[in-house]
């Protein structure tokens, strides 16, 4: 016993907690909440999955986008303590699955698991893609003046590029470990952040009259565009079907929220990282995980909408929605007899600001420090499916060998093949393949929607947790938490479990997010039944084995 | 057709140690194996006010106790999560707590007498639990065990200690050993990897058929995923935010298992790193810990005609 040579971390325990501790492994500070913070801010960051999201909002007129962020990030919130909660019942990884699972059963934590961090991943690759190519590569190959190369980059071939580019990117920071990508992570995220606030700085002190006479020039110099592109580009938009959006100070709640199953592609994941938690003590610090995970809900949110006032203020909220609008447009929407565009390329806000600077190495600066904020995040997108993989493979309803860690390469080689090849066929569908009249691409909010029912699995197991597994929750640090009697976390779990049907209803019903096509639900529904097929194949090659396997989540009785 | 059942790291945790004696009858085994760690890591003194009521502080809550109903459910809470309540009054609390000299020797005494009477309550419910069949149950104090428990170990009836011992197990040797190398929290049975290394090689020399051997050492091999443990900075805080992890295990656990080749490694210690490693032909299980939930993390190995047949983990 060595209480008496207590370190110095112990002594604040004591005071902290009011506990006595002797020496014994694994006693240890909390963690720094930024570490977390810095995760999650990358999982939602602004300019990634932000900017690509907000240029949706042109298809749905009525809505506010600042107001849909704050309703969204109202109900994120709840997301947010549900996960946490969770969390300090039971800190996991593998999170979801080991969540459900334990809670609900090992079918519905398989196959919702499965389905929302490992099958759909594979389309969220070409997605990662068709990001870097729009606002990383097309942006520098046009700044440099190549513009065949900028058009190239974002076309069928550039976009299919990009996403094995991803897909080798994000398999060399898996081989790195943890301890490495989150290092890059904060290297990203500190210089993204520098990248931003330049782009904020160049935006609050322009005009609409400096943007739209720099924009002029730029389009003339680059694009070879003649007269008042800024005023075409809004003609364009009109004439395709454009038809405005509220101002910014129009609040229009209703309205808006259309926007958010849009709004949903960027920020719905702030607990992204609960699969990486694991049991490490301190890990269910409830308090503290909820101060990272909403301090980088708010913080994007703020980013968000700072972002909206100054777009509009330097590029006019109508330039600014029409060209997103014509953008998406020329792909989905029009015919071949769409006059060209004076400005072919994605409305990446980063470039924009750059435009306004009319010097090239600044607008290289920008592009390229913005572009950390999709290196950081790239990291997220094969880096759970293994979590999950891992998980799965433990509990033996999922091949050992995915769990396998390559002694010579330091890396889950085959948990990375699983992922990688899927990814690339689906890389390949996403660039190349339609069905008809629609492109594969259509159905990027399906990468969303699969995510949400998981997420919906999980805020049901986070509500009914009280009840169904009362041994664990009356043996938590947060089975004081009530209001009105009921338990927080059911409170928080059927609020959550409420946006993600309400989501998922939107998504479904309306045909403007693009999922409810025969074909988008039909690929949905083969993402599923692979999960079903695996969960009972694997169940019964186990009880061929000897196994019984409902005996693996079953509580011991004790008499 | 023998089956084992291995559980590790349940630091105080009643309710796990019962449930480990009930595993043999639910996982239908003849063979229980308690890895290491047995003992708790921390007093929860439950403060007795002048007006009559009790107060506690744990895990972020401030827990006023109005009845003795309420005390001892407290108590029991805390008994299953692994701590050791105690009752003190509120002067002799803030008296502690502002002389660390009398802290560290209160401390110290009831520390070694609540361990004392838990692991000799432990020892009577198992004795009690498992007379009269013929379930054998082998505990191998770990790191975190003072060497004092040893001896009330020795006085039970059913449980016998596996230290250093070769046992025989239908044919298939046990070697067993609940040392560690060292850690940041210098530990009651912490040594060099040159000594660990030397401990199993007494064991491992004297094996009659060491392709046929189980290894229960509670360190895990260095290097082969079991052994995951979170990156520390100076100070003992995490890095990373807990996700930043390096391997912290064996070397000579490793070397020796790549030397002898036994058919199964098993081992804890990482609570968090809990997975099944392939060691040329060993399998290796760490079923890693979650002793404050309640819940007891386990695996089951099957041996026949001297090859392992299956093996599974559980979580229960």
């Amino acid at each position: 016993m060595r209480i008496s040579n207590i370190p110095d971390c112990r002594s604040s325990l004591v005071e902290e907690k009011k506990l006595f501790l002797r020496d014994a492994t694994g006693l240890l500070r909390a963690w720094s909440i930024y570490d977390s913070f810095v995760y999650s801010a990358l999982s939602i960051n602004v300019v990634s999955l932000g900017w690509y999201a907000f240029t949706y909002g042109a298809f749905l007129p009525g809505g506010n986008q600042i107001t849909a962020v704050l309703v969204s990030g109202v109900f994120l919130f709840f997301e947010i303590l549900t996960y946490t909660l969770l969390i300090a019942v039971m800190p996991r990884a593998g999170g979801d699955y080991v969540w459900q699972s334990r809670v609900l059963s090992g079918s519905i934590g398989f196959i919702l698991s499965f389905t929302g961090y490992v099958f759909i991943l594979w389309l969220w690759g070409p997605i990662y893609g068709v990001i870097l190519s729009i606002l990383v590569f097309t942006p520098i190959a046009a700044i440099l003046g190549n513009v065949p190369a900028a058009l190239w980059w974002s076309s069928s071939p550039g976009v299919f590029a990009s996403s094995i580019l991803t897909i080798l990117i994000v398999s060399v920071f898996i081989s790195l470990g943890m301890k490495r990508y989150a290092r890059i992570q904060k290297w990203c995220f500190h210089i993204g952040l520098v990248g931003l606030v330049v782009t904020y700085i160049i935006l609050a002190a322009s005009s609409q009259s400096a943007f739209q006479s720099a924009f002029n020039s730029w389009t003339s110099q680059i694009f070879g565009s003649s007269g008042d592109s800024y005023t075409t580009m809004q003609t364009i938009a009109t004439a395709g079907g454009f038809s405005g959006l509220a101002g910014l100070t129009d609040w229009n709640v209703v309205a808006s929220f259309g926007l958010i199953p849009f709004i949903a592609f960027f920020n719905l994941y702030p607990v992204w990282g609960a699969t990486l938690y694991g049991e490490v003590r301190g890990s269910n610090d409830f308090k503290r995980n909820l101060k990272a995970l909403t301090t980088s809900l708010v913080f994007t949110s703020i980013l968000a909408i700072i972002g909206f006032v100054l777009f509009a203020n330097a590029f006019g909220w109508n330039f600014y929605n029409s060209a997103n609008y014509v953008y998406w447009g020329t792909i989905y929407m029009y015919n071949p007899s769409t006059p060209a565009l004076p400005f072919p390329i994605f409305p990446s806000p980063g470039l924009f600001a750059g435009i306004l600077t009319g010097n090239v190495l600044v607008e290289l600066f920008l592009i390229v420090t913005l572009s950390c904020f999709y290196w950081g995040w790239s990291g997220t997108l094969f880096i759970t499916s293994t979590r999950v993989m891992f998980a799965a493979s433990f509990d033996r309803i999922f091949p050992a060998k995915f769990a396998d860690v390559n002694e010579r390469l330091k890396s889950p080689i085959n948990a990375i093949i699983a992922m990688a090849i899927p990814t690339a066929i689906f890389s390949y569908l996403y660039a190349y393949v339609s069905f008809g009249s629609t492109p594969f691409s259509t159905f990027t909010l399906d990468a969303v929607l699969v995510i949400a029912v998981m997420y919906l699995g999980t805020a049901i197991t986070a509500a009914v947790l009280p009840y169904r597994r009362k041994d664990l929750y009356e043996a938590s640090p947060i089975a004081g938490y009530k209001v009105g009697g009921i338990p927080l976390i059911t409170i928080a779990g059927v609020i959550t479990a409420f946006f993600m049907a309400w989501l998922t209803y939107e998504w479904g019903s309306q045909s403007v997010y693009g999922v409810n096509n025969p074909y988008s639900i039909i690929m949905m529904l083969i993402l599923y039944i692979i999960a079903i097929v695996l969960y009972f194949g694997f169940k019964a090659y186990r009880k061929k084995q000897g196994f019984d396997m409902n005996k693996i989540y079953k509580q011991i009785p004790v008499e | 057709m023998l089956r084992i059942f291995f559980a590790t790291d349940i630091h105080g945790s009643e309710i796990c140690w019962k449930k480990l004696i009930a595993a043999a009858a639910f996982y239908e085994a003849s063979v229980l194996i308690l890895g290491g760690d047995m003992t708790g890591k921390a007093l929860v003194p439950i403060i007795a006010e002048n007006d009559g009521t009790n107060v506690v502080d744990f895990q972020d809550n401030h827990h006023v106790l109005k009845s003795a109903a309420d005390v001892e459910r407290i108590q029991k809470l805390l008994t299953n999560k692994g701590y050791y309540p105690t009752r003190i009054d509120r002067k002799q609390f803030n008296d502690l707590a502002a002389d660390p000299s009398a802290l560290g020797s209160w401390s110290n005494g009831t520390f070694m007498k609540l361990m004392e009477e838990r692991v000799k309550f432990w020892m009577s419910y198992a004795d009690e639990k498992l007379k009269g069949s013929n379930v054998r149950c082998y505990v191998c104090p770990g790191n975190d065990d003072m060497f004092e428990i040893d001896k009330v170990i020795s006085e039970s009836a059913s449980i016998r200690i596996a230290e250093g011992q070769i046992v025989d197990l239908e044919g298939h040797e046990l070697i067993s050993s609940g040392w560690s190398t060292p850690t940041p929290w210098k530990t009651f049975r912490e040594c060099s990897e040159e000594e660990l290394a030397k401990k199993i090689s007494t064991m491992t020399d004297q094996l009659k058929n060491p392709e046929r051997s189980i290894f229960n050492l509670h360190d895990p091999p260095k290097a082969s995923g079991l052994d995951e443990a979170p990156e520390l900075t100076e100070d003992l805080a995490l890095k990373g935010g807990g996700k930043v992890t390096r391997a912290v295990g064996s070397v000579a656990v490793r070397e020796a298992i790549q030397k002898v080749q036994p058919l199964v490694g098993l081992h804890g210690h990482i609570h968090e790193s809990k997975g099944i490693a392939k060691i040329g032909r060993t399998v290796c299980i760490n079923p890693g810990s979650v002793y404050e939930e309640g819940t007891l993390m386990g695996a089951t190995v099957d041996l026949e005609n001297g090859k392992l047949k299956r093996y599974s983990v559980t979580a229960g």
